[in-house]
């Protein structure tokens, strides 16, 4: 283990996930200066760097708890309440449309005309209208609003939306309508330059260029997205190329590669080009706005040019492990962020297989040879955190890549060099922008047309980690990176890598006999995911969003779908309406547009907008439509479900709640109780006809309202467990207190999602196992 | 090695940690310090006598100069080489020159040295490293004769003349042959600070000797600038 940084980082990092686990940062510091103190003592080489690895293993969880606690601050203890809060804007505010989004040093907490001095970061949002000021880096605020802590994790494989903004050092988010500037803080000279002259060519580039070209060409020259509308965020993911909005190695490198031609022009001596060059590539990197990528791209280079000046060979990888310890020292949270992952697994990618590739590929053109080599290099090993994350893998990226990179090159170059000139001369500048401008319109078109194209993309599921880990071992393995397994021969070794690949593509190939039950947390609503033994989907409701919103969130597109494919499913068999109330409903018109649908049943056909809809979707994608009734009932799988209500022909004046579409699901013994949002009328109907409603987990009717789940209905029902879907903080006051009490007398073990997040059910022929996502504990019921 | 030398090498060595495997055969090093492995290094043979007693060359038979010096007259009193341009040590030079490892002057250098220390030359008053022209040194990051000059200065503690300078930018001598070479480096060279070695016996170092051109056109200038008589010493022969 020669290279110190590579020593250091494989240790520091399981040092960070074991203090994200367990917090004890007293316990983990003392543990490591024993270890620490032990491996000077001992003489013994192989003791002495067990011990010292051990050091570092402890001291890494040591500095995630003590960082953690440090850049929480105390912010966060006020949270929850209405708070009026003084603070220091610390980056290029995120101006979309009439949103600004500000991160701020909080520095007082006004309390009863009292300040209180405070610790902490928060992302703080308004409204804009033409009058408001948007202010910048280093203003001095006041906003006031409730101050919330942000939600973490509430669905299997769904954002945490808490730990990315921890990641970023943030603790608590709050909306204040208004904001007023109180005063300025002194701030660095070089952060500000940069940031202003960040915000200079953004809008320079929006005032010479259409707007879809202008937030592409931000996009790709500052790594800043917020302005590219999600139609094309969306085709440059599945058109893979998503890197390039990502300012990294390739953006370093080219800058480095026309500073150093300008550099040798001008016959400037070595420290002095190495000096000059650094400082300009760190400026850009604060303009990019330090994300992960940046600093380590950075760094490299940085790097890479003083061992030209040093007369030293540079070592990529100790270089790659010196940036990654730079960045988890600044933010040890840093470890878990996507950007983080993905940049290192593609740099650690190319690294590693550039070279052994290359041979293999030796016959094809230069460029082309080159080109295909990145790509596969750098896909090999960041695969797995695409199918982790995003559930997606472009397949026409790898030809995609091979016509955008070279442009993006181009344009980066010109664009920027346009961007200066236009800071300083504008009409000139604006002649200048053409020519990128008339790229970026030929790279959007590549983009939007490849990502059309039918498999562009393939969905994978969110493998387990084990499997990652055991592919990872099969890469090792294969290409024979470890020279101390030397004595083996490489044939053995192959086979060994095989094996491993084999078993990690066990709990792919071989999935448990399980049926799986999942209430998902779609705030105020329900989503009832039902996934059997071989893998045949149910979905009773979607969520949805009320009315009188109008924002671009939808429960299917940015919910449903993420858990759906991130268990591998791409198609459903039976899609429920139990009726067509927004928020049961409305989730589902995006799923039934974007998702292979077998079949869609209902209960009462409705006058309104989604059932309407739901008919054209049906029609035109040739799904078929089952309208269901009482006595009806279908066998999925050895799951057999009932239909008990709505009842048949009957011509009463159900309000639409009465008539939701109840199921019954039998599965080895286990019953479950769907009841959409049935009322007391429905309830009663129920009870009259004497179907035996009894089961033993009970999907509370209508979010826990107090007009449904009456006692009578219940000690019929009898059930162990009561599921109420219902969104935190909702404006209906659902659940009522009553129904909570009532279920309490009756000994119903109530899970609710807003509380839990997604709740789920497993059931195998020997257990059934209760996982909620929102971490309490595991039951047996 | 200077307190201050100890502290960068520790940094450097951090920062850009020496492979622990020979640079040339891959297997790995006893001593972490060294950069190619004993092995290696006993491949590299010094050049033993009968050798040409201008340029240096060996000969097959017990000549006292070999066929260019008779025929051509170099203006240097007496050139030597510590081995032959080809195999470890041509491997050797040109991971030093091409791929800017310049760790490895310490290595070629201290071979020089041990050539010193055997030959019974007058005592020098100056080390002179072979000048490259500033385009190219910018190029290349580096002048390998002024680091292999470095080396032997503080080995042998004998001061380096640092005022030959070359002025022409040449072309790429291996891509000449014989007749051009002469031609090419007419007035590429040029003394400054000429009182610093009048009178005094001085030592041009370079990398490579090939056919004794460059070192020679160095020479006269240097004698030209007045000095008393200039000996060579390169790294290698070819």
């Amino acid at each position: 283990m020669y290279r110190p940084f590579l020593f250091f980082v494989m240790f520091f990092i399981p040092g960070i996930v074991l203090g994200n686990s367990v917090k004890a940062a007293g316990m983990f510091i003392v543990i490591s200066i024993i270890n620490f103190a032990g491996s000077i003592l001992i003489k013994n080489k192989k003791a002495r760097m067990a011990l010292l690895a051990m050091a570092i293993v402890f001291f890494g969880a040591f500095y995630y708890n003590f960082r953690l606690d440090k850049m929480v601050g105390t912010v966060a203890d006020f949270a929850e309440q209405q708070q009026t809060l003084i603070g220091m804007v610390i980056n290029v505010p995120t101006v979309k449309q009439d949103k600004v989004v500000y991160d701020v040093k909080v520095l007082y907490l006004l309390d009863d005309e009292k300040y209180e001095v405070v610790t902490g970061k928060v992302r703080l949002s308004s409204l804009l209208d033409d009058e408001s000021i948007v202010y910048r880096y280093g203003d001095v605020i006041k906003f006031s609003g409730k101050l919330k802590l942000p939600q973490g994790r509430r669905n299997p494989n769904g954002i945490d939306y808490k730990a990315y903004l921890l990641q970023k050092g943030i603790s608590a988010s709050i909306f204040s309508r208004e904001i007023a500037k109180i005063g300025r803080c002194r701030t660095n000279p070089f952060i500000s330059t940069a940031f202003r002259l960040r915000e200079n060519l953004t809008s320079f580039y929006e005032s010479c260029l259409p707007p879809n070209l202008s937030s592409l060409m931000v996009g790709i020259a500052l790594g800043i997205k917020d302005n590219i509308p999600a139609e094309t965020m969306k085709a440059v993911k599945n058109g893979g190329v998503a890197h390039v909005l990502a300012v990294s190695g390739l953006h370093t490198g080219i800058i480095y590669a026309a500073l150093e031609m300008v550099f040798s022009r001008l016959g400037l001596s070595n420290i002095l080009s190495f000096i000059i060059g650094s400082t300009a590539i760190i400026f850009y990197s604060f303009m990019a706005g330090l994300s992960p990528s940046v600093i380590r791209a950075a760094i490299m280079i940085i790097v890479f040019m003083l061992a030209k000046v040093v007369g030293r060979k540079n070592d990529p990888i100790n270089t790659l492990c010196l940036s990654a310890t730079f960045l988890l020292f600044m933010n040890p949270l840093t470890l878990f962020s996507i950007s983080f992952q993905l940049s290192y697994a593609a740099v650690l990618g190319i690294m590693l297989f550039f070279d052994p590739l290359k041979l293999i590929l030796e016959k094809l053109p230069g460029y082309l040879r080159d080109s295909i080599t990145v790509m596969v290099s750098a896909q090999l090993t960041v695969w797995p955190f695409l199918a982790y994350y995003f559930n997606s893998i472009s397949l026409i990226g790898f030809i995609t890549n091979i016509l955008v990179i070279p442009l993006v090159s181009i344009i980066l170059i010109s664009g920027l060099i346009s961007g200066v000139i236009g800071l300083l001369f504008t009409f000139m500048g604006s002649l200048f922008i053409t020519v990128p401008g008339f790229l970026l319109k030929i790279v959007e078109k590549i983009i939007l047309v490849s990502s059309q194209l039918p498999f562009s993309t393939i969905i994978v599921p969110a493998i387990p980690p084990i499997s990652i880990v055991l592919y990872f071992m099969f890469l090792v393995l294969m290409f024979d990176f470890v020279p101390s397994f030397g004595k083996i021969e490489s044939r053995h070794k192959r086979l060994c890598a095989v094996i491993l690949m084999f078993l990690a593509l066990i709990p792919v190939i071989i999935p448990l006999k399980v049926l799986e039950v999942t209430f998902i947390d779609v705030g105020q609503g329900d989503s009832i995911l039902i996934q059997t033994k071989s893998k045949k989907v149910v979905l009773i409701d979607g969520g949805g969003t009320p009315v009188y919103y109008n924002g671009d969130f939808d429960t299917g597109e940015d919910i449903i779908m993420p858990l759906l494919y991130s268990k591998g499913i791409n198609k459903i068999d039976v899609l429920v309406f139990t009726h067509f109330d927004d928020d049961h409903a409305k989730g589902l018109l995006s799923i039934l547009n974007s998702m292979k649908v077998k079949s869609i049943v209902y209960g009462v056909p409705e006058d309104c907008a989604i059932f309407k809809e739901m008919l054209r979707i049906a029609q035109q994608k040739q799904i078929k439509t089952v309208q269901v009734g009482r006595g009806d009932q279908f066998i999925i799988d050895d799951a057999i479900f009932d239909v008990l209500n709505p009842v048949k022909n009957e011509k009463t004046n159900y309000s639409s709640n009465n008539g939701s579409v109840v199921l019954k699901m039998n599965y080895k013994g286990i019953s479950f109780l769907f009841t959409g949002d049935l009322e007391y009328e429905g309830e009663q109907s129920l009870i009259s006809s004497e179907i035996d409603i009894s089961s033993d987990v009970l999907k509370i009717g209508h979010h826990g309202s107090q007009s449904s789940t009456s006692e009578e209905f219940l000690l019929k029902a009898k059930p162990s467990y009561g599921i109420i879907s219902v969104g935190k903080d909702n404006n209906f006051g659902h659940p009522s207190p009553q129904v909570i009490e009532l279920l309490k007398n009756l000994g119903v073990t109530v899970l609710r999602t807003d509380f839990s997040g997604a709740v789920s059910f497993k059931i195998s022929n020997s257990s059934v196992k209760i996982y909620t996502t929102i971490p309490e504990e595991l039951k047996e019921p | 090695m200077s307190e201050k030398e100890i502290v960068t090498r520790f940094f450097l060595d951090i920062l850009f940690p020496p492979k622990p495997y020979c640079l040339l055969c891959g297997n790995r090093l006893a001593n972490t310090e060294s950069i190619i492995c004993e092995n290696c290094k006993n491949k590299i043979e010094p050049l033993t006598e009968p050798l040409c007693g201008k340029c240096g060359k060996p000969l097959k038979t017990g000549f006292l100069f070999c066929n260019d010096c008779q025929n051509e007259h170099h203006a240097f009193v007496q050139a030597r080489s510590y081995g032959r341009y080809d195999g470890v040590l041509k491997q050797l030079i040109y991971e030093f020159k091409y791929n800017g490892r310049q760790e490895l002057a310490e290595i070629l250098g201290q071979m020089m040295f041990s050539l010193l220390k055997e030959i019974s030359w007058p005592d020098f008053d100056y080390l002179v490293p072979l000048p490259l022209h500033a385009a190219r040194q910018r190029e290349r990051g580096f002048n390998q004769a002024y680091l292999l000059t470095k080396i032997l200065a503080r080995k042998s503690s004998i001061p380096v003349f640092n005022g030959l300078k070359r002025v022409k930018p040449t072309e790429h001598q291996t891509f000449l042959d014989k007749s051009f070479r002469k031609k090419n480096l007419e007035g590429a060279f040029k003394v400054v600070k000429n009182s610093k070695i009048h009178d005094k016996t001085v030592l041009l170092i370079d990398d490579v000797y090939t056919t004794g051109a460059t070192t020679g056109e160095c020479s006269k200038s240097l004698l030209e600038a007045g000095a008393k008589a200039v000996y060579v010493m390169t790294c290698a022969r070819g």
